[in-house]
């Protein structure tokens, strides 16, 4: 099996290098951009916006907190889409949690306590991601529906399937697996070379990475950029009493 | 200007996150007005934010710093610039939002850009600034004509006061009985209040802002501003809540400093004033009223209560409301400067709540917006005979028939 994988595993040892610095260098595009421009105010020839508007952060942050943590804004807007929503992204921080123990070593205690909570979250995942295709499959007629979104989550549907693919039927070596993580992709020489460039877990484990890979480079923006949008919603919330009642 | 020129000068940086927190999840059409009635995804949110990503990635992008800016098809950005205009800039797509992007704000400074690259405005707001630079207002109408055909003769008004009333443009040339009921309104509760002459109450700058057309906007600010100044003015009236929206959130900004006095809609000093015993209600009605929020007067500055409240004290009414009422307001189609350029959108969504306020049995439709009052009259008027009509009626017309 590992002499069979050996071109690929170097392949996508190669690709995943690729995906990291791509996804890195966009992130960094993007941010680098938004600090082209003044951060407050109308921009372009505008001093900044009226100072009874400021806030402190804390008061503020607790409640935008929970609003991305629960995805209040979409439960408001659409509850049947936000059941689907909801759990698929509480199941994608678990699972995510859970595949840490793949690179950090030595493992933290509370990444082995996510172990059991990571595994049935990758169960509920596919089934999470089945029901928002089908109610924005269902709506699309009436509704903007975009190609991107749905190649984002049939890619979604196709990693977490093999993942509970692999964790029922092919039971890869985990050790090889998490080898292979440690040293090709931390460019660690912590273990040997051959483990370095051989794909362990065969074809299903392939194409769960490969996957993955692709995900990370076509990563959807408002994954790290929502979190500002919230909190500052959540102070023009707070602030829009203030503007006539003083 | 070259197309490669960069798109982001006329937006902040929490605006360039916000392009970049669109998940494209679509909620915000189910709110869209312009969606309701044109069924047009093209000129949706999510396809305006995501077609205006593209433009900047395609000059400030990682591609365009590795190869060269993109070429970016002409049509694509005039159609771009159409979308964007014929919005009515409501902010109901904002409020929606999953991701809370504030979009009441994002639209014009898109708007701005299109205006910069010589792709904006359309149509009759392309005369809006000369008109207001010769008339001080955008209809192009006499200034000395302003107050002639609707403010009471015998009104005091006085020189100089702690209170200051401006009637806004459309209130004074379209919208004349809902000023009057302002103005006599103001006269019962009796506290003096002093107005600038016709020829210097110009426009608020709003029909400007809204389009993008920034270049007249501080010299009109600061006289406006220094006026009320100079008559000691200390508490600025106004019953338009794009006027009182542009007052409070941006005259600041352009003014370069604090106000020297408050911004209020009419509806808090009225209410305040029943509040406060200064204003007693005589009269009474027995019908059904239905009370429309404005965009910028709910959404914009957050006034929902106050005009409730005055409703509600009027003997006899019976207050309806609509099924999306306060922050949540469906637009009249009055809004974004977009009711004479794209009519058709406007009278086919300012149907939308005459037919809700009809269904659900209200006599009159209570407004508190000049634009609203113009469009949605105008609408009213194009139903047949035999269609049952419902009044259309301002807060301020209404409560001055039963003091």
């Amino acid at each position: 099996m590992t002499g069979k994988f050996l071109l690929p595993g170097k392949f996508l040892a190669v690709a995943a290098w690729a995906a990291y610095t791509i996804f890195f260098v966009r992130v960094v595009a993007h941010v680098a951009l938004w600090f082209k421009r003044p951060w407050r105010g109308a921009a372009a020839g505008m001093p900044p916006e009226d100072v009874k508007l400021k806030l402190p952060v804390l008061p503020v942050i607790a409640p935008a907190a929970l609003e991305a943590l629960f995805l209040r804004r979409l439960l408001k807007a659409n509850p049947v889409l936000w059941i689907g929503e909801w759990v698929f992204h509480m199941s994608f921080v678990l699972v995510l949690l859970r595949h840490l123990r793949y690179f950090l070593t030595p493992v933290p205690e509370f990444i082995w306590r996510m172990q059991l909570p990571g595994r049935i979250a990758g169960y509920i995942m596919p089934f999470s991601l089945l029901y928002i295709i089908i109610v924005k499959a269902v709506a699309g007629k009436s509704r903007y529906a975009f190609g991107y979104n749905y190649f984002l989550l049939v890619t979604l549907l196709l990693i977490s399937g093999l993942g509970v693919l692999m964790s029922t039927v092919f039971h890869p070596n985990i050790v090889a697996v998490k080898e292979y993580m440690m040293s090709a992709l931390r460019l660690k020489a912590a273990a040997s070379v051959a483990a370095a460039w051989s794909l362990p877990g065969g074809l299903p484990f392939l194409a769960h990475f490969t996957l993955a890979l692709v995900l990370l480079v076509y990563l959807p923006t408002h994954i790290f950029a929502a979190p500002f949008t919230l909190y500052e919603a959540k102070k023009r919330e707070k602030t829009l009493g203030r503007i006539l009642h003083d | 200007m070259p197309e490669s020129e960069s798109f982001t000068r006329c937006l902040s940086a929490g605006q360039l996150v916000e392009l970049d927190a669109c998940a494209r999840c679509g909620e915000c059409l189910k709110y869209c007005p312009v969606q309701e009635v044109t069924s047009d995804k093209s000129i949706s949110p999510p396809e305006k934010i995501r077609l205006f990503r593209e433009f900047i990635a395609n000059t400030e992008g990682l591609k365009s710093k590795f190869f060269g800016p993109g070429k970016i098809d002409r049509r694509l950005l005039e159609d771009f610039a159409k979308a964007v205009y014929e919005c009515t800039t409501c902010g109901a797509c904002g409020q929606a939002c999953t991701v809370g992007i504030f979009t009441q704000r994002l639209w014009p400074m898109l708007r701005r850009e299109m205006v910069r690259r010589g792709l904006g405005p359309f149509g009759s707001q392309r005369e809006t600034p000369a008109a207001v630079e010769k008339t001080g207002n955008p209809y192009g109408k006499p200034a000395g004509e302003r107050f002639s055909s609707w403010l009471p003769a015998g009104l005091k008004i006085a020189g100089r006061a702690k209170l200051g009333y401006y009637a806004g443009c459309t209130g004074a040339y379209e919208a004349q009985p809902m000023v009057r009921g302002d103005v006599e309104v103001l006269g019962k509760i009796g506290e003096p209040f002093t107005m600038l002459d016709a020829e210097e109450e110009a426009c608020c700058g709003f029909p400007l802002f809204i389009t993008g057309q920034f270049e007249l906007l501080e010299g009109l600010v600061k006289r406006l501003v220094d006026a009320y100044a100079r008559r000691g003015v200390e508490t600025l009236v106004c019953s338009c809540p794009c006027c009182v929206n542009m007052m409070s959130r941006d005259w600041p900004p352009f003014y370069g400093a604090k106000l020297p006095f408050r911004i209020r809609h009419i509806t808090q000093y009225v209410a305040a004033a029943l509040d406060g015993g200064r204003l007693r209600i005589s009269g009474g009605t027995g019908e059904t009223l239905i009370y429309h929020d404005p965009c910028y007067l709910s959404r914009g500055v957050g006034i929902t209560e106050e005009p409730r409240s005055i409703l509600r004290r009027i003997p006899g009414a019976n207050l309806l409301e609509f099924d999306r009422h306060g922050a949540q307001s469906r637009c009249c189609g009055a809004g974004g400067a977009a009711r004479k350029v794209f009519h058709d959108n406007a009278i086919a969504i300012a149907r939308l709540s005459i037919d809700e306020a009809r269904r659900k049995g209200a006599h009159r439709l209570v407004l508190s917006c000049p634009a609203c009052y113009s469009k949605v009259g105008e609408a009213m008027a194009g139903y047949g005979e035999n269609e049952r009509h419902i009044r259309i009626v301002d807060i301020m017309e209404l409560l001055s028939g039963v003091i």
